[in-house]
C-alpha cells in the first residue's frame, strides 16, 4: 500500500478524515498532519518527514488559504522538492470530488447545503455532459 | 575542471536587493559561490524548477530576513525546499530585531526556536562562513587527490596591481557593515519620528 500525505486544519479535520477512508478504499494510506498542531509546536520536520514516505499529496485548504497560510505555501515547496505531486482540495474545485464525499460533507460537518446543491447540480450536469461525449 | 566551491543560495526580498548584493560580493571574495535570483535567474525560465536545482546544488540557504521579505511568499517556499532536502538555513535580520521579529505580525513559527543573527554580530556570521568555506574547499580538493588548498584560492583569480583578494575582501565587509549600520540609522531614525508624531 502506497502512502498519501494529507495537510488540513483543525476546522476541516473531519473533511481530511474522509479524505482519508477515500484514499484507503482505493489502496493509500493516508499520512494526515496537522497544521495547526505543527504551529502550535513550531516544529515543521513532521511534514518533511511525512512527504517524504508518500506517492502524492493534498493540501486541504480553501483558494485564500493558500497565499495567506505559510505552512501551505511551506508544503508546496517540500512537495515540490521532492518531486511529488501536489492537490489543493478546497470548496473551489469540490466539482471534482465523488459525489459519496459531497453527501458525506452534508451529513458529517454540516457542509452548507446550498453549497451543497450547487456542487451537487455542478457534478449531475459535468456527469451528463461526460454520458454525451 | 575547476573545483566546486561552498555556494549560499541567497534569499531576500526584492527590496532588500542593494544589501543581498553586498552579501554576494563579500561571500564570493571569501571564496563561496552564490546564487542571487536577481543576477543569476536567466530571463523566462521556468522559476520553481531553476530555484529548485539551485538549492539543491548549495551548501547553505542564507535568510535575509526583514519586514519586507515576511510578507512574501517565496520566504515558506524556499524553506520548503530546504528542509525538504535537509540543507541548513541561516536567518540574518535585517531592518528588525530579534524582539521586533518574534512580535511580529507575520511572524512564522519556524523562527521561534531558531537562533537569527541580529545585525551587530555579522562579522562573526562571516568569520563562520569563512571557516565553513575552508573547509568545503578542503574537502573538494582532498577528493579530487589535490592535497590542501587555501579557501580563497580562486581559478583565475590574481592579484591586481598589487592588491590582493584579502584586500578586495577587507574592503567589501567594511562597505557591507558601514551599509547595514547607515540603514540601521536610518530605520531608527525614522522609528523615533514615528513614535514622537
Amino acid at each position: 500500500m502506497t502512502n498519501a500525505f494529507i495537510s488540513y486544519d483543525d476546522k476541516r479535520a473531519e473533511l481530511a478524515q474522509l479524505l482519508a477512508d477515500y484514499l484507503k478504499e482505493r489502496g493509500q494510506a493516508a499520512l494526515l498532519v496537522s497544521r495547526d498542531e505543527i504551529k502550535r509546536s513550531g516544529d515543521r520536520s513532521g511534514i518533511t518527514a511525512a512527504m517524504q514516505k508518500s506517492v502524492a499529496s493534498y493540501v486541504i485548504a480553501e483558494p485564500d488559504d493558500v497565499g495567506l497560510d505559510p505552512l501551505v505555501v511551506f508544503t508546496i515547496g517540500v512537495a515540490n522538492a521532492c518531486d511529488i505531486p501536489v492537490k489543493i482540495v478546497s470548496l473551489a474545485d469540490a466539482i471534482e470530488w465523488p459525489v459519496e464525499i459531497i453527501n458525506e460533507l452534508v451529513k458529517v460537518i454540516g457542509y452548507p447545503e446550498k453549497i451543497a446543491a450547487r456542487v451537487h447540480s455542478a457534478v449531475r450536469d459535468t456527469e451528463a455532459l461526460s454520458a454525451v461525449s | 575542471m575547476g573545483l566546486a566551491h561552498h555556494k549560499v543560495f541567497l534569499s531576500h526580498s526584492r527590496a532588500d536587493t542593494g544589501v543581498a548584493k553586498l552579501l554576494r560580493h563579500c561571500l564570493e571574495l571569501m571564496g563561496g559561490t552564490t546564487f542571487l535570483d536577481v543576477v543569476d535567474l536567466p530571463a523566462g525560465v521556468t522559476m520553481r524548477s531553476k530555484l529548485i536545482a539551485e538549492i539543491r546544488n548549495s551548501q547553505e540557504m542564507l535568510l535575509l530576513i526583514s519586514p519586507k521579505f515576511l510578507e512574501s511568499r517565496w520566504l515558506d517556499w524556499e524553506l520548503g525546499v530546504a528542509e525538504a532536502i535537509s540543507l541548513p538555513v541561516v536567518p540574518i535580520l535585517f531592518g528588525m530585531t530579534t524582539t521586533e521579529l518574534t512580535s511580529h505580525p507575520k511572524l512564522r513559527d519556524y523562527f521561534l526556536e531558531r537562533y537569527c543573527i541580529e545585525l551587530g554580530d555579522i562579522e562573526a556570521y562571516l568569520d563562520q562562513l569563512q571557516m565553513r568555506i575552508s573547509e568545503f574547499a578542503t574537502k573538494q580538493a582532498n577528493t579530487a587527490g589535490r592535497g590542501v588548498v587555501a579557501s580563497r584560492t580562486r581559478d583565475g583569480e590574481e592579484d591586481v596591481d598589487g592588491v590582493t583578494i584579502e584586500m578586495y575582501l577587507e574592503d567589501a565587509r567594511l562597505e557591507l557593515k558601514e551599509s547595514l549600520e547607515r540603514y540601521e540609522a536610518a530605520r531608527q531614525l525614522r522609528n523615533r519620528k514615528r513614535n514622537q508624531g
